[in-house]
């Protein structure tokens, strides 16, 4: 009797097991059905998107033309883009060396307080295009245990303050002269060009992006509130938005398909794109401007201008080939990279 | 190092079946723990792993394999005492917080 007690509550927990875990499991998100914009960019996301998604907004651009399609999105939509808030911070920066403020050899530690710490020395086209010697996140325990502690509950690794940032940068040191991806550089650099500028990062991004633009769309959020929505990871979990303050100019931006259209159009037009020259040798045979990365076109003898990025439920890219006129923008709400689907479109137009 | 949460997520549960079927278990406390360790490496896999590239199915035969290792645990637990140890209370402290890290990690990773 005894036996067959604990027995059955073993099996009834066990059931309960299985339910439990069916309704977390992890599972491969399908496209939302609901479809915006135009019949034959939808039709080639059909054949070419193979990857986990949900939301997805894909945008081809001209210098004079742009055509949408989205799932479960419109132009409209909000979607973290990540990294590619380092390519709008190359413009800034190039904004900056344009009106005199700033140049880029100039040492960051003459711009933010970084008193004789190794990273003070370095220039600003060392931060811009990541051989600054700093490393890719904060090194300091304590954020790195929380950077392990976010990756496990879904959560912001970024929360930290201007304030905070600095101190980061100044703990962290690092051989300078090979190309190293840094995110903490990447903030250090547009921190830099605000307090140059005696503005907020955010501030300085509305006044000499946002708003000469007409980009209404895109923001730093810094509440949950004002946040995109919670995206996926590429099993399906929800992941916590990643609200940015000192982190922003590295990835703390929040734009929709028509935003970095607009961005993307103008940069066409010849507005900026002093930003996107190469300038020193990257990773992987790639060259890089400020931020912007220049590499062979797939599958073309043509060039290709770009960037990504991701948070930790939203992929993002953003790619130009300057030789036609043609860019596209590829944002989607699940953490699964859509480098190669955006690739291939841009080499296809 | 990519397949290695999934590796635990169903090896682990499978270690488990054989401890329990060769009773190799000390004591229901022993029994706890190494159920908790199976539900805690199911939600690490679950949490950590890149399912764009693995199935996702994958996951589902740790799970079901976690649900036999605790229904099995059923007809396992009546033959076993609570504690058995020469130190009890130091046994039962050590057994606590291993229970007490695993609950915590757990409402991490949900």
């Amino acid at each position: 009797m005894k036996v067959s007690f604990s027995a059955g509550i073993a099996v009834l927990i066990a059931l309960a097991v299985v339910a439990g875990g069916w309704l977390v499991r992890p599972r491969a998100l399908e496209l939302e059905a609901a479809r915006t914009g135009d019949a034959k960019l939808q039709a080639y996301i059909d054949q070419h998107f193979d990857l986990p998604g949900h939301r997805l907004q894909v945008v081809v651009i001209g210098d004079n033309s742009m055509t949408f399609a989205g799932r479960g999105a419109n132009e409209h939509s909000p979607f973290e883009i990540g990294s590619v808030s380092k390519a709008i911070t190359g413009l800034l920066l190039a904004d900056s060396v344009r009106r005199g403020e700033v140049k880029l050899d100039q040492q960051v530690g003459t711009l933010l307080p970084l008193g004789d710490a190794e990273a003070a020395t370095a220039t600003l086209e060392d931060l811009a295009t990541h051989y600054s010697g700093l490393p890719r996140t904060a090194t300091k325990p304590l954020a790195v245990a929380r950077s392990l502690l976010t990756s496990l509950n879904a959560g912001n690794p970024y929360p930290y303050d201007v304030d905070e940032l600095i101190s980061q940068a100044k703990a962290d040191a690092g051989g300078r002269g090979e190309p190293a991806y840094s995110n903490v550089g990447g903030a250090l650099l547009g921190q830099a060009l605000a307090r140059k500028a005696g503005k907020s990062y955010p501030n300085l991004l509305r006044e000499r992006i946002l708003q000469p633009l007409e980009m209404q769309e895109t923001h730093v959020p810094t509440t949950e509130a004002q946040a995109a929505p919670e995206g996926y990871s590429s099993g399906g979990r929800k992941e916590a938005p990643w609200i940015q303050d000192g982190y922003a100019p590295a990835g703390g931006i929040v734009s929709s398909a028509g935003d970095l259209s607009l961005l993307l159009q103008s940069l066409l037009r010849g507005t900026g794109v002093d930003a996107l020259a190469p300038r020193r040798d990257f990773e992987e045979g790639d060259r890089i401007g400020l931020f912007w990365l220049t590499s062979p076109l797939t599958g073309t003898d043509r060039k290709m201008v770009w960037h990504n990025g991701g948070t930790g439920g939203y992929r993002s890219f953003v790619g130009l080939d300057l030789d036609r006129k043609r860019a596209v923008v590829v944002l989607s709400d699940v953490a699964a990279d859509v480098d190669e689907f955006a690739t291939e479109l841009l080499a296809s137009q | 190092m990519r397949y290695f949460a999934v590796a635990l997520a169903i090896g682990y549960p499978l270690i488990a079946l054989w401890q329990l079927h060769t009773r190799k278990l000390r004591d229901r406390l022993d029994l706890l723990v190494v159920l908790a360790a199976g539900f805690l490496f199911l939600l690490f896999a679950r949490a950590t792993t890149d399912w764009h590239a693995l199935p996702p199915w994958l996951w589902l035969i740790g799970l079901v394999l976690m649900a036999a290792a605790t229904a099995y645990s059923g007809w396992v637990w009546p033959h076993l005492s609570w504690l058995r140890s020469d130190r009890p209370r130091s046994r039962a402290v050590s057994g606590g917080i291993q229970l007490f890290i695993a609950a915590a990690l757990m409402a991490l990773l949900v």
